[in-house]
């Protein structure tokens, strides 16, 4: 899929880089009682960054990459079916729902919320603040029918949209997959989708945006790594460490041609700094290196 | 396939039911002082499948499952009797903890515990003295001799596995100390004095592993196989290490973008070249593959 409706309707409106908006509201607001004939079963559970653990262990880690706030638990049940349960979190604010979304996205749009997925029984979606994934313990005509019908029902009572993050903003559209756009900030993003990157060499961390771009050139699915820095210091640290840890090591034209032919390179702008790997020819590299540090110089983010 | 359960008493043929051994292995075989020398500074994992391990829902078969643990642990231990074997694993021990995983979505099967469980008493531990816990594993088997650490494989998002390492995890008494830098350190755990030097078997059950992590909940079952094996060893960091190349070859194969495990599930490099809980460098793990061979991917 190339560029997505969520980012042509965000361009398009002028969402993109508006600033937060909605505050929070009550989750169990959002959730209805009943659905496709299954209703609600037993109690609500709610779970903040102090209790994420006892509901999903470790993975909780995940979600306090992000700004999580909370999440609300609730069980439906229907005689004789699989049981399905929903899970709507408060991720703080909409970049940062948008980004819990992207970074395991993985199914085609289900047409619910600002984004979102459907497979195998799990409707993952993203509207505003909020964040919400709908499950079944296995699905059937009917649980698919209710976790959509119960996706419809958040997603209608969630009362605004939001911005997806900012930096999108400097991708460069042409070749964009955008159902591969992942939003994250410290180096599990990057160990989670790309560990070639290496975000430690980059110093990724919680103050850091980065998002991570697959792009259709041809033949081949170069990878495009963007990040903002809080200071342009920091960046130029950053790509100072990476120029010389990668293996191999960028030359003095800030690229390098790694195994199978592929070429990396990187730059900074300002507080950004652009990382491509994998492309065929080094004139791909040097395009989009040059394409994303102009883009980049129109936005009052990356200064 | 028959369905008796093998008699520990009776001999297994174990060189019958060896399909594969890597080329180290092989040398060492023919070779006694070879042997001496490769076995230094390296591991040993089994790996053991069947076809007809699963019934048509997809359920373990308890005695194909006991015939499995049973050329497993001959295999491991160079043995001809699984009475032989599970008495060197275990010692002198007169309690023994089989640390499980009680996951709902991928638990250590019933008849995984009931066959470990078996052998274990015909080893010579009273069978009041068989323990067998996940979640209450702190109060339960710390007072243990000896501990038989047994679970699933599969993707975790944090850990990147879930896989032996990270099983004694309910011994800790705050298991998020473990979580930072992507539970680099989870090789610290096993300095826990409940667990120091207890641990004598690892079985890392790979009957239906799981590669790819959704949603909080981390299961999707579009995304396990029945791959129909178990992998058993008494090194938890080479059989985490194989689990890993496991799943990285059944994700190279199946998704549609590259995502690689290793790094994501640095724990398990970490136990080994930090903590020196084992051996985590393929070229350095003895992989016997036993049995069923299709699609065996490692």
């Amino acid at each position: 899929m190339r560029l997505g409706t969520w980012a042509v309707r965000a361009l398009a409106c002028g969402l993109v880089g508006c600033a937060p908006m909605g505050g929070p509201v009550s989750l169990r607001s959002l959730v209805p009682t009943e659905a496709a004939g299954f209703g609600a079963s037993g109690p609500d559970h709610t779970y903040d960054r102090e209790t994420i653990f006892e509901y999903i262990d470790g993975a909780g880690e995940v979600y306090l990459q992000y700004d999580f706030r909370d999440v609300l638990v609730r069980d439906f049940a229907r005689d004789g079916r699989p049981g399905v349960t929903v899970q709507v979190f408060d991720m703080g604010r909409p970049d940062e729902a948008f980004g819990i979304f992207s970074l395991e996205r993985e199914d085609d749009d289900a047409g619910i919320g600002q984004g979102s997925e459907y497979g195998g029984g799990l409707l993952r979606f993203w509207k505003g603040r909020y964040f919400a994934c709908v499950s079944a313990e296995r699905e059937t005509p009917e649980t698919r029918d209710a976790i959509l019908a119960l996706g419809k029902a958040i997603a209608g009572a969630i009362p605004e949209a939001g911005a997806p993050p900012a930096i999108l903003e400097g991708l460069p559209r042409e070749g964009l997959v955008a159902s591969r756009v992942r939003f994250f900030h410290g180096a599990f993003g990057l160990a989670s989708r790309y560990p070639a990157a290496d975000g430690k060499l980059l110093e990724l961390s919680r103050d850091t945006d980065a998002v991570l771009a697959t792009y259709r050139r041809g033949e081949s699915s170069p990878r495009l790594l963007l990040i903002r820095y809080p200071e342009a210091s920091r960046a130029a640290a950053a790509l100072e460490a990476f120029s010389r840890g990668f293996v191999p090591p960028l030359g003095a034209d800030a690229a390098v041609a790694t195994g199978g032919g592929k070429w990396t390179g990187a730059r900074r702008a300002g507080k950004a700094v652009v990382a491509v790997f994998e492309t065929a020819t080094r004139e791909d590299l040097m395009d989009l290196l040059t394409r994303t540090t102009g883009r980049l110089e129109g936005m009052p983010w990356a200064r | 396939m028959g369905s008796m359960i093998d008699d520990p008493g009776r001999g297994i043929t174990r060189r019958r039911f060896v399909t594969t051994v890597s080329t180290a292995a092989v040398a060492a075989a023919l070779s006694p002082a070879l042997a001496a020398k490769e076995t230094v500074g390296r591991a040993r994992v089994v790996l053991v499948r069947d076809a007809d391990v699963l019934d048509d829902a997809g359920k373990p078969r308890a005695d194909v499952i006991q015939r499995m643990l049973d050329r497993g642990m001959c295999e491991l231990f160079r043995v001809e009797r699984p009475v032989e074997a599970w008495k060197k694993a275990l010692g002198p021990a007169k309690t023994v903890g089989i640390k499980t995983n009680a996951w709902k979505y991928l638990s250590t099967p019933p008849e995984v515990e009931g066959a470990l469980k078996r052998r274990i008493v015909e080893a010579g531990v009273p069978e009041g003295s068989v323990r067998i816990d996940d979640r209450g594993a702190r109060q339960t088997l710390a007072s243990c001799d000896a501990l038989v650490n047994a679970r699933p494989l599969r993707t975790h998002h944090w850990a990147g596995i879930g896989g032996c390492l990270k099983n004694p995890i309910m011994f800790a008494e705050e298991p998020s100390f473990y979580h930072p830098d992507l539970c680099a350190d989870l090789g610290a755990l096993w300095t826990l004095p409940t667990l120091k030097d207890k641990v004598k078997l690892n079985v890392l059950v790979v009957l239906t592993p799981q590669f790819l992590t959704r949603g909080p909940n981390h299961f999707d079952p579009r995304y396990v196989w029945p791959y129909r094996g178990i992998l058993i060893s008494t090194d938890p960091v080479a059989v985490d290490a194989v689990g890993v190349r496991l799943l990285e070859a059944k994700r190279k194969l199946v998704l549609a973008e590259e995502r690689p495990l290793a790094e994501l599930a640095h724990h398990v490099r970490i136990a080994g070249e930090k903590h020196k809980l084992g051996v985590a460098d393929p070229a350095r793990i003895d992989l016997i593959k036993v049995g069923w061979e299709k699609d065996a991917l490692v």
